[in-house]
């Protein structure tokens, strides 16, 4: 009997851990279907890491973010801490659609020195999301 | 008779309005009267209000979150009115950064600022004329005089702390608006006391 209460707490426990991840993985789901919407896609995981990589006269994403998203990063100039970028690492990534914009906004300008596309957004939303 | 009565009650309530507001107004002068020391120990720094964590206004929390994001949320008690609305109206390049806000953001945020910011007159703005519009507070002369003491290797030649704009490096309470040199901790070379 006793065992019987351990194994069905343990299922029930697996299943809302499961929840728990899909659930943080469904933003940036949504995010991606809204990109598609507006006519981008197909979104590609090393496209999006390329992008993040890429250098612009001295700035990359990872100037800031580092090389690699699932470790923490720290701004440049003023040495503030990131929490990591992917969804896997930090699952509050991309759960809120206005500050995904806010940040690709500010962040593409300063890095590119442009805006960047929709299809850009999707590409490096879909690595940062890999499970 | 109902319109008597109408005319009471709005008498009352405006006399009670009133002792209230002069009440209250009376009480915040003598508040910013006793923070109002101009000598040079520190004890009454900038105090956020509320003091408790966790019972910040809507907007306070706004400030914080949105420009604290990146860097430490300066008080805004140190740049005069003027100044924050010229920073707020060039965000897309924010020292360097490109740091846009939404334009309800930004107003609200401008809002907050300029309701907390220097008045003219107060220790912060000495050595500021009228019609400067100050950007760094670290080029104000009330910082200057503040850190004259702290020689330069410990702040801009320091690796650890990197630049006299990183307050919460040494200020170890900064984050919750206290500067005073008690809680000074240079990364590299320990405790401020001199």
């Amino acid at each position: 009997m006793n065992n019987l209460t351990h194994r069905a707490l343990s299922a029930a426990l697996f299943t809302l851990s499961l929840l728990a991840t899909s659930l943080s993985y469904a933003g940036a789901s949504a995010q991606l279907q809204a990109l598609q919407a507006g006519g981008a896609g197909p979104f590609s995981a090393a496209a999006g890491e390329a992008l993040w990589l890429q250098d612009n006269n001295g700035r990359s994403c990872a100037s800031c973010h580092g090389r690699d998203p699932s470790q923490p990063g720290k701004h440049q100039k003023t040495g503030k801490p990131i929490e990591p970028m992917t969804v896997h690492a930090n699952p509050e990534r991309f759960t809120d659609a206005a500050k995904t914009e806010k940040w690709f906004l500010r962040n593409c300008r300063w890095t590119l020195g442009r805006e960047c596309s929709a299809q850009e957004k999707g590409d490096v939303i879909t690595w940062l999301s890999q499970p | 008779m109902s319109n008597l009565n109408a005319l009471r009650f709005a008498t009352g309530t405006l006399l009670l309005g009133s002792a209230l507001t002069l009440g209250i107004y009376g009480l915040s002068t003598l508040n910013n009267q006793s923070l109002a020391d101009d000598d040079d120990d520190e004890h009454s720094e900038y105090r956020p209000r509320p003091e408790q964590p966790g019972t910040d206004t809507a907007a306070t929390q706004q400030y914080k979150q949105e420009c604290g994001s990146c860097h430490l949320p300066y008080p805004a008690k140190l740049l005069p009115a003027r100044s924050w609305q010229a920073m707020m109206a060039s965000l897309d390049n924010h020292f360097g950064d490109d740091a846009s806000l939404s334009a309800a953001t930004q107003a609200e945020i401008l809002a907050y600022l300029s309701a907390h910011s220097a008045g003219n007159h107060t220790r912060y703005l000495k050595g500021i004329s009228d019609s400067d519009t100050p950007q760094r507070i670290t080029e104000l002369p009330y910082f200057r005089r503040k850190h004259r003491e702290v020689p330069e290797r410990m702040v801009s030649g320091n690796p650890q702390v990197g630049s006299f704009s990183q307050c919460d490096s040494c200020h170890k309470d900064a984050a919750q608006g206290k500067f005073n040199e008690h809680t000074v901790v240079i990364p590299g070379f320990g405790r401020w006391d001199d």
